[in-house]
């Protein structure tokens, strides 16, 4: 809830508006005072890498980044030009070529720094974007396979990622704010939504939220959704991230939000419901019934996640009557060569199991590998050999550790485990008693989270029938005939929106 | 805030609960079989009337038997286990109870008082088979069998593969219970006995009320079923000599039955009809004739339901005798009769002894196999 003190904070701002500004601007030139080239160079003191070229013949100053142009641009466009020019044809050069002038300091200022270069002539500023950072080319995600789909992923650069979203979604309708995060680093934000369809309440409070952000800087989406939602402290993410262009296009088209950042690789949309996170690109790429029954899937690894070394540890310490005797024999046997009783049994096993993952993450790709082979081989087999544990808590560990990366969403997957571990300690105290309350606590809680003021919970909780097309299971195409409640939009029919 | 009052949430559950007693798997012996024996010894009356045995799977590797048998002799069920416990390592505990065996004598003298613990004990399941043992019920489950290590789970399975051929009757508590209380009816239960290295299924026992009155031998056991309820499966092998057969010696036939039907009919409390409807086909036939002609059809189908008559009469006119209405009967003539006259009717005691019932069965072949 940080936009809920910063929404105060922008309140008495404005209250007191006059004073603030009178303090603060003591030592930097006032932002509407004429740009000239004195004061200009005078901001960008000390900043090495820019280059400041003069043409005593035309009289002209040429001030801009290096490492922001890009220089055959920059050459070819301007310097080129400039050189080449008389006196008398500079005036007719910038009329023609729509340079602009820059008619406040603040504005040449901005302008230099998202890569333009300033052109000072004749005591008048004008500034020409010849914008091109170093950037990686568009790959496949990292994070988000798709087996059956489009494979390409957005990058850095947060053109490159517009440019993917234009060109899926080819409408007039498709709209986005610009916004600026961070005190310090101005870093743009997109806000992205197809007018007529996601609704304005929803925008405008999406908007302001973005706009009253007050930090030094925001470093990716994720931090972003973190800023801006309603509940920071919740281990659950309340926005969708992704990196993929087709999802981001599926969220607009059915009525949601999506917000880019500059420099990061990830979108996210809001509203987002729980659901959202088990869904895959590929469920829609399939067949229906296969796409449901793969689905359903994703929706019993969260289950067994979440419950599968919990229960073990309830049944071992509290509820040996549950099983089947053939099984209890088993267990007995391998549990009877354990010195410790069972939480730490398992808990032993599980942060095993999450170094290994870390490790693995951390790690380059070559030698990740590696680390599996040590990690299963190594610590699985020599674990039971040991003593140190029994063979069915290894099958326990690694099927809710395989159980957690089914889920696609990355952030989501990790939430989950973390509530694995609440379960786990619960269950070792009071048994299967522990694991109904963990994940009666746990349900409260999700039940009680809103993303945007929507529920989290959204079609199960509030109740709404027709959404459950796209939830659980993913229903024939025929069937999916309204865009979700949650987006609270007033245009609900799919399809209808020719042009 | 909203944080903090989960977290007073949290830790009241904690303190709420307290730490429920752990029962860890390996700590534990979980008892699959318990034997109850009348003691018949002169000191019966000082040291316990009676001798209690229990069995239950090894779970130390290194250890030589594959189950671990403890014996007492005490007064009830739960004071034996008591003087058990302090024979063994492992914490005795009856959730993973599966059988329970009582001795002949014991099951002669009622044996519902040792069985209120079962009952009582919120661990126990009710599906508990409820077992007769023709003999000593210690004696049983100390015995070595070779070929069938783990005696309990051998037990378990024997009883439950066997009901399922009809031979006997798969009696869980909960069903004893029921017939126990329920009334017109009296609970049966299978009886098995000790051979030389194996168990042996011996039939079913026949209770009236809580004592064991009469016992049916396994061929009998599978006529008796047929009266007892509405049945798929099972063999019969008879001694049978057709009119027209000219073979003389060693002629059997198995029939296997497909369907048994049971219908009674209330005349009045002192007369009921029990008509079986039965189908079936021949599986086994040793004599010459010709099983596709009608007429040695219609005869084969004669003689066995005029067997089964006569054996269905022998068995009722015993369990009259006996006071045991393990058929039910008494229910069929409660749901024909008003309330005011089933209470007034002293059914078990009077009525059945003397009544008239009348068997009639009816056997129709499907089918004398696929080879002729």
């Amino acid at each position: 809830m940080y936009y809920k003190k910063w929404e105060k904070v922008s309140q008495s701002d404005n209250e007191n508006n006059d004073h603030t500004n009178d303090e603060a601007q003591t030592d930097t030139p006032p932002e509407n005072e004429e740009p000239s080239l004195e004061a200009v160079t005078k901001i960008f003191d000390q900043c090495a890498d820019l280059d400041h070229k003069t043409y005593s013949e035309t009289e002209i100053d040429v001030i801009y980044f290096s490492s922001l142009i890009d220089d055959q641009k920059l050459e070819n466009e301007i310097l080129k030009p400039i050189s080449e020019l008389q006196h008398s044809e500079i005036e007719n050069w910038i009329n023609r070529k729509d340079i602009s002038e820059a008619t406040t300091l603040k504005e040449i200022k901005d302008e230099v720094l998202s890569g333009s270069v300033a052109i000072f002539y004749n005591d008048k500023a004008y500034y020409y974007n010849v914008y091109g950072p170093e950037i990686r080319g568009i790959d496949k995600s990292e994070t988000e396979t798709v087996i059956v789909g489009a494979h390409d992923a957005f990058v850095e650069d947060i053109t490159t990622n517009l440019s993917l979203i234009r060109r899926r979604v080819k409408s007039d309708k498709l709209k986005a704010i610009k916004l600026k995060v961070g005190e310090i680093t101005k870093t743009d934000v997109y806000l992205l939504y197809i007018d007529g369809v996601a609704d304005s309440e929803m925008v405008k409070e999406l908007k302001k939220r973005i706009e009253i952000i007050e930090v030094d800087s925001v470093y990716d989406t994720n931090m972003l959704a973190q800023l801006i939602d309603e509940a920071p402290d919740s281990l659950f993410p309340q926005y969708y991230n992704t990196e993929l262009p087709d999802v981001v296009r599926s969220k607009l088209v059915s009525g949601k939000m999506v917000m880019l950042l500059d420099t990061s690789p990830i979108a996210i949309s809001a509203p987002a419901s729980f659901f959202e996170f088990i869904q895959s690109p590929d469920d829609y790429n399939q067949r229906w019934l296969i796409g449901t029954s793969i689905r359903l899937l994703r929706a019993i690894a969260i289950f067994i996640t979440l419950t599968f070394t919990a229960v073990y540890v309830a049944v071992i310490t509290f509820h040996y009557e549950v099983l089947p005797e053939d099984l209890l024999i088993t267990l007995a046997e391998s549990r009877a060569r354990v010195p410790f009783p069972p939480l730490i049994e398992a808990l032993l096993m599980e942060i095993t199991i999450e170094l290994l993952r870390e490790a693995g993450a951390r790690l380059p790709t070559k030698i990740g590998q590696t680390i599996g082979i040590v990690g299963g081989i190594v610590i699985g087999q020599a674990a039971v050999e040991a003593g140190l544990t029994s063979n069915v808590l290894i099958i326990a560990v690694a099927s809710s550790a395989i159980a957690s990366f089914v889920l696609p969403n990355y952030n989501m997957s990790n939430s989950i485990r973390i509530v694995r571990f609440l379960l786990i300690i619960l269950a070792g105290y009071l048994g299967v008693f522990g694991i109904i309350l963990g994940i009666g606590l746990v349900s409260i809680h999700i039940v009680s989270l809103t993303s945007l003021k929507t529920p989290y919970l959204i079609p199960v909780t509030p109740f709404y029938w027709r959404d459950w097309v796209d939830t659980f299971i993913r229903g024939p195409y025929w069937a999916m005939k309204r865009r979700p409640t949650q987006t609270k939009t007033s245009n609900t029919e799919l399809n209808k929106m020719k042009q | 805030m909203r944080n903090l009052l989960l977290v007073v949430l949290i830790l009241t559950s904690f303190l709420l609960t307290g730490c429920p007693e752990k029962k860890i798997v390996e700590d534990l012996g979980f008892i699959h079989s318990v034997g109850y024996e009348l003691n018949e010894a002169d000191d019966a009356e000082e040291e316990g009337v009676l001798i209690l045995t229990v069995a239950m799977p090894q779970i130390t590797p290194t250890a030589e038997k594959d189950r671990e048998v403890l014996t007492t002799i005490a007064h009830t069920s739960k004071e034996g286990r008591m003087k058990l416990a302090r024979k063994t390592d492992r914490a005795l505990v009856s959730g993973q109870l599966r059988t329970a065996l009582f001795s002949r004598n014991l099951a002669e003298i009622g044996i519902f008082d040792t069985m209120d613990t079962l009952l009582r004990d919120h661990t126990i399941g009710l599906n508990l088979k409820i077992i007769v043992v023709n003999g000593s019920s210690k004696d049983l489950l100390i015995g070595d069998y070779p070929e069938h290590p783990r005696t309990s789970r051998y037990i378990f399975e024997l009883i439950d593969k066997e009901a399922k051929t009809l031979i006997t009757a798969d009696t869980s508590l909960h069903k004893f219970k029921r017939a126990f209380h329920d009334d017109g009816i009296d609970p049966i239960v299978p009886v098995i006995k000790q051979g030389i290295e194996e168990i042996i299924v011996d039939g079913l026992g026949l209770f009236s009320g809580e004592r064991l009155v009469m016992t049916i031998n396994p061929v009998d056991a599978r006529i008796f079923m047929m009266l007892h309820g509405d049945y798929v499966g099972g063999d019969m092998t008879k001694e049978m000599i057709l009119d027209d057969e000219e073979k003389e010696s060693y002629l059997y036939m198995t029939f296997t039955t497909l369907k048994s039907k049971r219908k009674v009919k209330v005349n009045s409390p002192s007369e009921i009809d029990v008509n079986v409807e039965v189908e079936g086909s021949i599986s086994e036939y040793t004599g010459l004739l010709d099983l596709s002609d009608d007429e040695v059809q219609k005869e084969i189908e004669k003689k066995l339901a005029a067997n089964i008559e006569e054996v269905s009469e022998r068995l009722i006119k015993e369990m009259q005798q006996k006071q045991a209405d393990n058929i039910g009967i008494g229910q069929f003539v409660r749901n024909s009769s008003k309330y005011e006259e089933w209470q007034e009717m002293d059914w078990k005691e009077e009525i059945y002894p003397e009544a008239k019932i009348n068997v009639n069965v009816n056997v129709k072949l499907r089918g004398f196999g696929s080879v002729k």
